[in-house]
């Protein structure tokens, strides 16, 4: 399988970047809305529940390391309509996400973006 | 013959808003700002935790902090009874129609007692006897006054839907919040179920 060459970005280049200040009231304990980051990794799981998904990756930094994170996406509902589904989306898909990260710096972010390994981008919400 | 016409002249067929209709506000809404807070829910609001928030242990949030929001939702109209099937949290709400009132004893609820009418072509609800809870989830919180008018409207020859929200609350804003959301209809569109297991929760 070819793997695009931007997908390769690893979490050692994770970018931050001003997002719009728009209002996310049910993350506010977790995620910073006024950032933005990106990540890349191996789907390891789909955890496709309500009220939202989780899509959980192994990625890998520029030395090597493995860290494990998670996406938190939308309701499956969403998803659905989104066309991100777990018959879509699979372990061992290589994908690079963009998200809002959260405030304490554990490896979880809130899904904006998904690229997938055909190269179609996802946006979740 | 002539007074059946004149009949059909004046009354008007109220609008089916039947449907599946999916959001097309921005999350956070349009219309007016928020009003100004009053001291209590100032307070409230500064000393507010929200690793408190019971939509963390899958408690609905209810309405009106979220249902207009961001999600789709299902309208099933009847004479007698209209119904908001709301897909967040599987959330339900009851619009009597017909003149029916709030029996005289009304358990507070999250979804509040609401009646409905037709007024032209707009369906006009009012909502009252709220349990008291949180009204916007980063810590605004209402007391239990809480009482919302909505109108709703076909726009688009019916292939949207526009809706005013006039929220009311003297305990917490200094004035009334008026807020606009329109969705659009999704003529083969689902409800998919949504049950919130607390187990999951990743607070």
């Amino acid at each position: 399988m070819t793997i695009p060459t931007r997908l390769t970005a690893s979490i050692a280049t994770i970018t931050l970047y001003a997002a719009s200040a728009t209002a996310h009231h049910s993350f506010v304990a977790l995620f910073d809305p006024s950032r933005e980051i990106e990540v890349a990794g191996v789907v390891t799981e789909f955890q496709f529940i309500a009220p939202h998904a989780y899509i959980r990756i192994d990625a890998t930094d520029d030395s090597g390391a493995v860290q494990q994170w998670e996406l938190e996406t939308t309701s499956p509902g969403q998803l659905i309509r989104a066309g991100l589904t777990p018959d879509v989306l699979l372990p061992g898909d290589r994908i690079e996400a963009v998200g809002n990260p959260t405030r304490d710096g554990r490896p979880l972010m809130r899904l904006l973006t998904i690229t997938l390994p055909s190269g179609e981008t996802k946006q979740i919400q | 013959m002539l007074l059946g016409f004149a009949f059909a002249a004046t009354a008007q067929e109220p609008p089916d808003l039947t449907g599946v209709w999916l959001a097309t506000s921005p999350r956070s809404g349009g219309g007016e700002p928020m009003p100004a807070l009053t001291a209590r829910a100032q307070a409230d609001l500064d000393n507010f935790d929200p690793l408190s928030d019971p939509v963390i242990r899958c408690v609905p949030p209810g309405f009106p902090r979220s249902g207009p929001i961001i999600y789709p939702m299902q309208i099933v109209q009847t004479d007698a009874l209209i119904l908001f099937l709301y897909e967040t949290f599987g959330m339900i709400r009851r619009v009597y129609m017909g003149g029916r009132t709030m029996p005289e004893y009304w358990p507070p609820s999250l979804m509040g007692f609401s009646v409905g009418r037709f007024e032209g072509d707009e369906l006009v609800i009012e909502t009252t006897n709220y349990a008291p809870g949180i009204l916007v989830g980063r810590g605004i919180l209402q007391y239990g006054d809480l009482s919302v008018v909505e109108r709703y409207r076909l726009i688009d020859d019916g292939a949207g839907l526009e809706g005013d929200v006039h929220i009311t609350a003297p305990q917490t804003f200094e004035a009334t919040w008026r807020r606009q959301y329109t969705w659009e209809l999704d003529p083969d569109g689902m409800i998919f179920e949504s049950i919130c297991d607390p187990e999951d929760s990743r607070f």
